[in-house]
């Protein structure tokens, strides 16, 4: 699971409470006791992380039924 | 109680002749409950067409086991196949039955709806209450009783409940599909705004925050309007993000 770093949507989006631009990063996203490191955008200071629309209802929304079917 | 003390009102006046019950799985076991409704309609004129399966046979309405939160497509199945086993308008006693086969299309009638003498087409072909709606009908039932009956106020709305939202009629569909009510939207702004924790998109100009109040991130893109916030987007999911200060 990982954004698009040459997707240029991904390049304007910035942190609101420490107004710096995100950056690509790990960030960990854990369910039912499994975890995993995704790469995502990020705010490099406070760690704030941004899901994007199509992860969450896509890539996301698949693995949450597979844990959840096991 | 209405089959043992009367119906309270006349009956509509353009009832059809028949109409098929459908039986709450709920009252599967509950016969009395069966012959009652079959004689409430009896008095009103009907006709009454009984489906394949009803009674102790009865099949859900799709609501049961709450399966259309967990499988909505098979629920929706489940209501086209029991729609479709009649073209009678059907008369359903519970609540959920009743909205579960309107969502579809199908011409469903609740039995207090014949005992309150709502016009038949009206009652039969309006749709149930969305996710939002039904959850705010409860919350003002709750206000109406405690005023009414129990001379009771409920507290007045604080914090999150005070934000106006402004959502279009797309986007409320989409949100009724994902089961995000306007409340979960109203927490994720209110904490977004209190703690400035929420991503500016430079280009549009407009916020997306998240927020987890319980079990569920929600994700709420939206942007400042005349006392309103004005939402474009949301979304949710079930995973938990680690969001460890970047080292």
């Amino acid at each position: 699971m990982s954004c698009d770093p040459t997707n240029p949507s991904d390049a304007i989006w910035w942190c609101g409470k420490c107004d710096v631009a995100l950056e690509m990063g790990k960030v960990n996203i854990g369910y039912l006791g499994s975890m995993f490191p995704v790469d995502l955008l990020r705010c490099p200071k406070c760690g704030q992380a941004f899901i994007p629309e199509e992860l969450a209802m896509g890539k996301i929304a698949e693995v949450e039924k597979l844990l959840e079917d096991k | 109680m209405l089959d043992g003390l009367g119906l309270p009102k006349d009956p509509p006046s353009a009832v059809p002749e028949v109409a098929a019950v459908h039986d709450a799985c709920s009252t599967r076991h509950e016969r009395q409950i069966h012959d009652s409704v079959r004689r409430i309609l009896g008095r009103v004129g009907l006709e009454i067409e009984e489906l394949p399966l009803s009674r102790e046979h009865t099949e859900c309405c799709g609501y049961g086991g709450l399966m259309f939160f967990a499988n909505p497509d098979l629920a929706k199945s489940v209501i086209q196949r029991r729609m479709e086993e009649s073209p009678a308008d059907y008369i359903a006693y519970c609540a959920m039955c009743r909205d579960y086969l309107a969502s579809r299309g199908k011409r469903t009638l609740h039995l207090l709806d014949l005992v309150l003498g709502a016009p038949w087409d009206e009652a039969a072909q309006r749709r149930g209450p969305g996710y939002t709606q039904r959850h705010e009908n409860r919350a003002h039932l709750k206000s109406r009783l405690l005023k009414e009956l129990w001379g009771e106020g409920m507290a007045e709305k604080t914090g999150h409940e005070l934000i106006n939202l402004n959502i279009s009629a797309d986007l409320q569909e989409i949100l009724e599909q994902r089961l995000i009510l306007a409340e979960d939207i109203q927490q994720v702004i209110a904490y977004a705004e209190k703690t400035g924790r929420k991503l500016l998109n430079r280009q549009t100009g407009r916020f997306l925050a998240h927020h987890k109040p319980a079990g569920v991130t929600y994700w709420v893109e939206y942007s400042l309007g005349e006392g309103e916030f004005i939402i474009h987007q949301a979304y949710c999911h079930r995973m938990e993000i680690v969001e460890d200060r970047a080292q």
